[in-house]
């Protein structure tokens, strides 16, 4: 299971975020581009993804995935299906 | 620029525009404002008769269903993104947002000076149309998008390469001719960096633009540019510019030769007192930026975007702008009127 906190992580690594800015469930469904986070961090979140946790989400995947539980629920849903 | 000046009744937070370049361009971006907002329409029509019959085509391109396959050319681009940023530019002084200073990445910075009177429209519009003239000479290649800070992209650079923005603390853009760019950008996905294309067909910001210049610029009689009515942060000095830097012209025609350092200036900018970012221009990049900075991270400063993130339907621009101007219009230290025209 990828948590919010882990995602949140390599979010703000990926970014450059000098300071964790957005964390806790009230940025669930904030959409990335009000966070800040634009398609290079995206692309760069799907290679972290698969690097530490071998979570698998395609790059022209992570692309249309708006918000953090989208990501979320990407990544969890099949590996609890499994 | 003035030391910060806390006041603890009246937190009033200077008001940046900032104007996105090349790579920010989708096809028809902004124009659901065309035809509704009287003061874009209006600067949009300008541009295309002042431009002749290429603003013809121009206009045609902007305005298709399904984007012409050079939209991505310097010939389409950035004389669009220009008018553009300008046009939503003056929108926003007309809806009664005045700043207290302008940046651009790139091409933008153009229309910043524009906004701040160093060069009056017409001036701009020649000037491009002469500088894709130049330009279009210019080898084949583009720029790449690398996930990784200044120092780590170096290690990877090959001949040719060089580092032609700076966005963020990691974010650069590569730019290089070919084949010199593809080798780059596979050595970078082989050791697992992560990159992408942006939009651009040529080199820009590398030196290579300065032979090009020279084997293809004229001598020609430029008009005297004025020294700037507004504050204008120039993202190739990384300071605001000061009277003799803005009105000399080999200031302006050095820039697509050298690097965009629009990360480290907005951090600058923005360290010092309280701002809030208005990015009037396609797309949100450089509000993304400007969001992961520290200061927007602790509250001392805000961005804002106009226009959606991504193209949607005409009403979507319509819709993106109102709710901007009336969160602009709730923020501390709002004028008091501040309406769209339309």
């Amino acid at each position: 299971m990828l948590s919010l906190d882990q995602l949140l992580e390599i979010l703000a690594e990926c970014s450059g975020d000098q300071q964790a800015a957005a964390h806790g469930e009230e940025v669930l469904d904030r959409e990335f581009d009000m966070l800040g986070y634009d398609s290079l961090v995206l692309l760069e979140t799907s290679a972290q993804l698969k690097h530490r946790y071998d979570i698998d989400i395609p790059e022209d995947v992570i692309r249309d995935l708006r918000t953090p539980r989208a990501v979320l629920d990407y990544a969890n849903v099949p590996a609890e299906r499994d | 620029m003035d030391a910060p000046t806390p006041h603890p009744t009246t937190p009033r937070r200077r008001v940046v525009f900032a104007f996105p370049g090349q790579g920010a361009q989708q096809p028809r971006m902004a124009a659901g404002l065309y035809g509704v907002s009287p003061s874009f329409t209006a600067t949009m029509d300008h541009a295309f008769d002042a431009l002749g019959p290429a603003g013809r085509t121009l206009r045609a391109g902007w305005l298709a269903a399904e984007a012409p396959a050079a939209f991505d050319d310097i010939s389409y681009a950035q004389p669009l993104l220009y008018a553009v940023d300008c046009a939503l530019g003056t929108m926003l002084a007309e809806a009664g947002l005045r700043p207290d200073a302008v940046l651009g990445h790139s091409v933008g910075e153009l229309a910043a000076a524009t906004l701040a009177g160093v060069f009056t429209f017409d001036c701009g519009l020649r000037y491009l149309s002469e500088y894709i003239g130049v330009y279009r000479h210019a080898p084949p290649g583009g720029m790449l998008a690398v996930a990784a800070g200044p120092e780590e992209v170096e290690t990877h650079l090959v001949p040719d390469v060089v580092i032609g923005a700076v966005n963020g603390p990691r974010q650069v853009l590569l730019s290089a001719p070919e084949p010199a760019l593809s080798q780059v950008e596979t050595a970078l996905r082989r050791a697992g960096v992560t990159c992408s294309r942006a939009r651009a067909l040529q080199p820009f910001h590398h030196p290579v633009m300065r032979r090009v210049a020279a084997a293809h610029a004229d001598a020609l009689t430029r008009p005297p540019l004025r020294p700037p009515h507004t504050t204008v942060l120039s993202a190739y000095t990384g300071h605001t510019l000061d009277e003799a830097t803005a009105t000399d012209w080999r200031f302006w025609t050095s820039q697509p030769a050298e690097p965009v350092l629009f990360g480290p200036t907005l951090q600058r900018l923005l360290s010092r007192g309280r701002h809030l970012l208005v990015e009037a221009g396609p797309g949100q990049s450089l509000t993304a930026l400007a969001r992961r900075t520290p200061a927007v991270a602790n509250g001392d400063a805000e961005a804002l975007a106009l226009l959606p993130a991504r193209a949607g339907s005409p009403d979507d621009d319509v819709k993106a702008v109102r709710a901007a101007l009336e969160q602009l219009a709730a923020g501390p230290g709002a004028p008091a009127e501040l309406s769209p025209d339309f």
